[in-house]
């Protein structure tokens, strides 16, 4: 029986939704990937837009599960695409808090650091702060696989088929990227 | 690439956990969602940054009002979750001129038992509407109250006043607070059965794009303005179940109906289960400012114009 395989072994990576026991699957796949979702998504737009579009995502993934084929890509990866998407809409909600972050933290303290330790971890500090502000300032298209590598853990061949781009593409941003918040990023 | 991965690994890493709260109300409604099999619903919040509304959507919307009573809190959380894949956003769609068979959505069948106060020959009903304006900052708020009194004889002359002035006779368009208002003679012939109802509504607007959003936004005149009696509320609840992309909820106690005109607005009617009156209604522009205009009616029976119903 579809659901206690689902119960006893998990969703699995690949599930078919359309199957009969499709909802049992998405309710494992909740279970199983929605924490791991809600704290990419606070990253990116904070954590009460995360709060909503964690369900937002699972409930389009359940209403276009017609729309996925497991052979392509693995549930989870598809689901990060979903809410990559539903995020989009919030970008400028993103680049603000990013903005804010990055600036607070590039604040640096009022007062000297009392030893060698304390300015290096300052140092440390406001380089993650310029490195905010630099990823505030990457084209969305660009930021979004970024993350999707370095947030996800999904695989450039896996941001391509989740957003329907070509793998030489999702590269290209990514090296684009990188290149840039290495060059915007420094003191 | 090492000093990268740090960096960026560092960024907002601090953030908390999914409360478990969230994480219950969003299996929650997962569960609901796949018991249903309802119609494709996008959360509202993906809809707030997109880009404006077209300017044929935008008349339709811009021309509805709300109304209310009651004074209470104001619904800014009441608008239900909603429709479209977030990828191709897509809200104003035609409809077939006659009524499919499948129904699209539960509004006909959560809004079955309809009905009124009964009302003597000689006696008049009374509505009260309170329009609630305000900005999500908080900065702006409006209030009015438009008292109305309708006699047994929906062609007599209807009654009202406003914020607490003086009772003047007045036809329901004097105070349109809807997009269309229909005579009374109008709604006196639109047809009673469900099939003919939808069919009369649909050929308004034949080949329309947004035939759905002005069907809706078309019930919801003869709810706000005309305030239609149960005779009529009844198929018009069953033709609403046929129109694409309306967003139904049910708490068993009253039953919201939500369409998104857009990208920034979206409406909802909100109507008591237990007798298919309507209670609220809310229009949200979600751009910026953020605006919410909820209304909310109270009804009543009285012998002359110009008396309250005693609670």
């Amino acid at each position: 029986m579809q659901t206690e395989s689902v119960l006893d072994h998990g969703p699995g990576e690949h599930p078919d939704l359309t199957e009969p026991g499709g909802d049992a699957v998405i309710v494992a796949l909740y279970d199983a990937h929605s924490r791991a979702l809600h704290r990419y998504l606070a990253r990116r737009v904070g954590q009460d837009l995360a709060d909503d579009l964690v369900a937002e995502a699972f409930l389009v993934m359940w209403e276009r599960r017609g729309d996925y084929d497991p052979r392509r890509a693995s549930a989870r990866a598809w689901l990060f695409g979903i809410a990559t998407n539903l995020a989009r809409m919030h970008e400028r909600t993103e680049v603000r808090k990013l903005r804010a972050w990055g600036r607070e933290l590039g604040r640096g303290l009022d007062v000297e650091p009392p030893d060698a330790r304390a300015a290096a971890a300052v140092d440390a500090e406001n380089d993650v702060g310029r490195y905010a502000e630099a990823l505030a300032g990457l084209r969305q298209e660009e930021r979004d696989v970024l993350l999707l590598t370095a947030w996800a853990d999904l695989s450039p061949a896996e941001i391509a088929k989740v957003l329907d781009l070509h793998v030489t593409t999702v590269r290209t941003r990514l090296y684009r990227a990188r290149g840039r918040l290495l060059k915007r990023g420094k003191p | 690439m090492t000093e990268h991965n740090r960096l960026l690994g560092a960024i907002r890493a601090d953030v908390e956990e999914m409360s478990e709260e969230a994480f219950q109300s969003g299996r929650e409604r997962l569960l609901t969602a796949t018991k249903n099999q309802e119609l494709p619903r996008v959360h509202r919040l993906a809809e707030r940054e997109r880009p404006r509304r077209s300017p044929l959507v935008a008349a339709a919307a811009a021309a509805v009002v709300v109304v209310c009573i009651g004074g209470g809190a104001v619904y800014l959380n009441s608008a239900p979750e909603v429709a479209v894949p977030a990828a191709a956003p897509t809200y104003g769609t035609t409809m077939p001129p006659e009524m499919p068979l499948q129904p699209l959505n539960r509004a006909g069948e959560l809004l079955g038992k309809v009905s009124d106060q009964p009302q003597l020959p000689n006696q008049l009903r009374y509505v009260a509407e309170r329009t609630i304006v305000r900005e999500s900052a908080g900065q702006m708020r409006r209030e009015t109250l438009t008292e109305w009194w309708i006699p047994g004889n929906r062609d007599g002359a209807w009654s009202s006043r406003r914020d607490g002035g003086a009772v003047e006779l007045r036809t329901p368009s004097s105070l349109a607070s809807a997009a269309v208002v229909e005579a009374e003679h109008v709604v006196a012939q639109l047809p009673r059965d469900p099939r003919q109802l939808y069919a009369a509504i649909t050929a308004r607007f034949p080949s329309s794009p947004s035939a759905n959003q002005l069907f809706f936004s078309y019930a919801k005149s003869l709810l706000v303005a005309n305030k239609v009696p149960a005779e009529l509320r009844v198929p018009l609840f069953q033709a609403l179940s046929h129109v694409p992309r309306i967003e139904v909820r049910n708490n068993g106690v009253e039953v919201s109906l939500t369409m998104y005109f857009d990208n920034d607005v979206s409406e909802t009617l909100i109507i008591g289960s237990r007798d298919g009156r309507l209670l609220s209604t809310s229009r949200t522009f979600w751009g910026s400012p953020q605006t919410l205009t909820w209304s909310g009616y109270e009804y009543g029976v009285v012998d002359a114009v110009g008396e309250r119903p005693t609670r």
